[in-house]
């Protein structure tokens, strides 16, 4: 009987000690990718700092108009005045017949409803 | 000896007694209470053991808390400077360093002929040398772009190494450089919103080595960039025109304060600041105190009509110039008779100026003068700011002088500050370039005038446009008000005649003003295409030009003109 106990606490201490290398075996592989990981993340963060850097220097005003000089030609492109501007209930609608749909979906963008 | 003892059991009892019993006997009786005991101990170790590790598994915040990369909080991050809609004003960039250990190299030759392969423009003899020495680290080339990094990296050079560092940069340029500032090469802020940033946290931040970059929030400004393009763009623009040594404007939102953009040109680049220390590119907006001239008359006739010393329907004597000691106050665009109050404002008469301050008096005058804030250094956000300049004694001829702004220096800004006050029906709102709503400003705000007299210099503002001096900075469908100003600088001690600092001071739409603009041209000359040289056509149509472009933007929605005429006759 005390063989049989000694026995089984041994095979169960073996048991553990598998087990117990088995986490750390993969604990340590965890934590290595987690390393990795967070390497990655870092170096993925500063390429985002980067590249909004560079989106922001690529979109800066003084940039937009020297482009827009050099292609107004080509776009035909020319300030708008401000009689130009206008708001959407400011639009007459469309006398009623043919283009009823038009009308009503003009309507509903008129009452701040989003339109497909 | 009692039976509950088995160490001092005689040795021919133990053998009577039975094996198994013997077993159960060792383990059941007096060994007993020390077993406990000892179990005891080792399960409470255990117990605090497990319980350790469940408040550490359910702490997830304590998670890898304890790990600082060295490198990261070597090279001091910043946060991100912001302008109100998100865009980037400044931000930091790594750059990687390439850099030699020259005794661990093996082969000097090899490593530099190696080097030079990915970086061309490096001298490869001098390279060879260095590399070659005994020296312990010696840099090779600092800032490399990352695939030059990784080139080097593939090489596989032993001894060569790499160092990251922060490096701030400005996608702007010179943008924005008076209010965003600058930082020194450690990446600490010297100058404009850097240093506000650093000695109001970050500071504090980076000496207990808390500053890393992906912790830090982005810090957002009230300026927009669009806005503030526009206004560098045009001041840029009047510059060229006029051939002006200087140039400076604001764009302040009346009701809360917030400067929406502000320039002083000539500036510099914060990327390569080796220009930021010279004298011409101080910023004339928060640290330059001037005599404007002939737009402090809007708090003359704030002053004179708050406190009922004059109102509009009466009349001022502007035949004859004012004598006054050795001075002679006259009229630039003399009417030599007897003006109305409003006349007074839209011909912008001197002479009609100085009476009606006479009327408020000296001290009247200055009381009103300190409650605009004119008195003392304004401060901002931004480190850079002047006092202004009061005369030491307040004659009757002070008074009469910086009733049309001669006499009195003080900063663009605090006049624009002050006239935003003038036309939001009377509160005065210290600036800010942070973002701040009308709440908040409304705890800040001061009455300085009332509501009926912000009213009326409202429509002399918007009248001096329609029929005044103003007229050139009408922008159909914004209804702009304003004031010119056409003072002459000091040159050598003495008032001259051919150097002038003209500015412009509007607000649109004069009716529910929103915003206030204020463009300052020093020492502009006549156009090559002609005109004069009075703030009526250099600063006016510059303030026209930054509303018509920059409106729409500011979210000012364009009306008919008729809509403005009408307001003009109902007042």
């Amino acid at each position: 009987m005390g063989r049989v106990i000694d026995l089984l606490l041994l095979v169960a201490m073996i048991v553990g000690a598998v087990i117990t290398y088995d986490m750390k075996h993969k604990a340590e592989i965890a934590a290595d990718r987690v390393a990795r990981l967070e390497a990655n993340i870092a170096s993925e963060r500063d390429k985002i700092r980067l590249l909004n850097a560079e989106w922001s220097m690529l979109t800066q005003p003084a940039r937009l108009q020297a482009v827009v000089d050099k292609y107004a030609d080509y776009f035909q492109l020319q300030p708008f005045s401000p009689d130009q501007v206008a708001a959407i209930d400011e639009i007459p609608l469309r006398p009623q017949g043919a283009h009823g749909d038009a009308e009503r979906t003009l309507a509903r963008i008129a009452a701040g409803e989003r339109v497909r | 000896m009692t039976a509950l003892d088995p160490p001092t059991m005689s040795p021919p009892l133990a053998a009577a007694v039975p094996r198994r019993l013997r077993w159960t006997w060792r383990y059941a009786d007096g060994g007993r209470g020390r077993l406990r005991i000892a179990a005891a101990a080792f399960a409470l170790v255990y117990l605090v053991i497990i319980g350790r590790l469940v408040t550490f598994g359910l702490d997830a915040s304590a998670a890898g808390g304890g790990a600082v990369d060295p490198n990261a909080a070597v090279a001091t991050s910043r946060p991100n400077l912001v302008d109100r809609n998100g865009e980037i004003l400044a931000t930091d960039i790594k750059m990687s360093s390439v850099y030699a250990e020259p005794r661990n190299i093996l082969d000097p030759d090899e490593a530099a002929e190696l080097l030079s392969s990915v970086l061309p423009d490096l001298d490869t003899r001098a390279l060879r040398e260095r590399l070659a020495g005994k020296a312990g680290f010696t840099w090779v080339k600092r800032e490399i772009t990352p695939a030059q990094q990784k080139e080097i990296h593939s090489l596989g050079i032993p001894g060569i190494g790499f160092l990251t560092e922060n490096r701030r940069f400005y996608p702007g340029g010179p943008l924005a450089s008076h209010i965003v500032g600058l930082v020194n090469v450690d990446n600490q802020g010297i100058a404009g919103f850097e240093k506000y940033v650093d000695d109001h946290w970050l500071g504090a931040l980076h000496q207990a080595g808390f500053a890393r970059s992906e912790q830090l929030q982005p810090v957002r400004l009230s300026i927009d960039v669009r806005v503030q393009h526009i206004l560098r763009d045009e001041l840029a623009n009047a510059m060229d025109k006029f051939s002006a040594i200087g140039a400076t404007g604001i764009v302040l939102d009346v009701h809360t304060g917030e400067v929406l953009a502000m320039s002083s040109l000539p500036d510099f680049d914060p990327n390569d600041p080796v220009n930021a220390l010279k004298p011409d590119r101080l910023d004339r907006m928060t640290a330059g105190v001037y005599e404007l001239g002939s737009v402090f008359k809007s708090f003359t006739f704030a002053m004179a009509l708050d406190s009922g010393a004059v109102t509009l329907n009466d009349r001022v004597d502007a035949t004859h110039a004012i004598h006054f000691g050795r001075f002679t106050i006259n009229d630039f665009h003399p009417q030599h008779r007897v003006l109305t109050v409003p006349e007074v404002f839209i011909y912008s008469s001197n002479i009609g100026a100085a009476h009606m301050a006479l009327k408020v008096g000296g001290d009247t005058q200055q009381a009103y003068l300190k409650r605009f804030g004119f008195f003392n250094e304004l401060k901002t956000e931004l480190p850079e700011t002047a006092a202004p300049l009061i005369p030491p004694k307040w004659s009757d001829l002070t008074t009469m002088t910086v009733a049309f702004g001669h006499g009195l220096a003080v900063t663009p800004l605090q006049v624009a500050v002050a006239d935003a006050a003038l036309v939001n029906g009377g509160l005065l709102i210290p600036p800010t370039f942070r973002p701040r709503t009308r709440t908040e400003a409304d705890k800040l705000a001061r009455r300085v005038v009332k509501p009926l007299t912000s009213d009326q210099l409202r429509y002399l503002f918007r009248l001096n446009v329609v029929k005044g001096s103003g007229r050139h900075a009408n922008v159909p469908g914004y209804m702009v008000g304003g004031k010119t100003g056409t003072a002459e600088k000091v040159v050598d001690g003495r008032y001259s005649a051919n150097h002038r600092l003209n500015s412009f001071l509007a607000a649109f739409p004069i009716d529910h003003p929103q915003y206030v603009v204020l463009v300052v041209l020093d020492d502009p000359k006549r156009a090559k295409t002609g005109g004069g040289t009075t703030a009526a056509w250099n600063a006016a149509p510059a303030v026209a030009a930054v509303i018509r472009r920059s409106a729409a933007i500011l979210g000012v929605e364009p009306r008919p003109d008729d809509a403005a005429a009408a307001l003009l006759v109902s007042n």
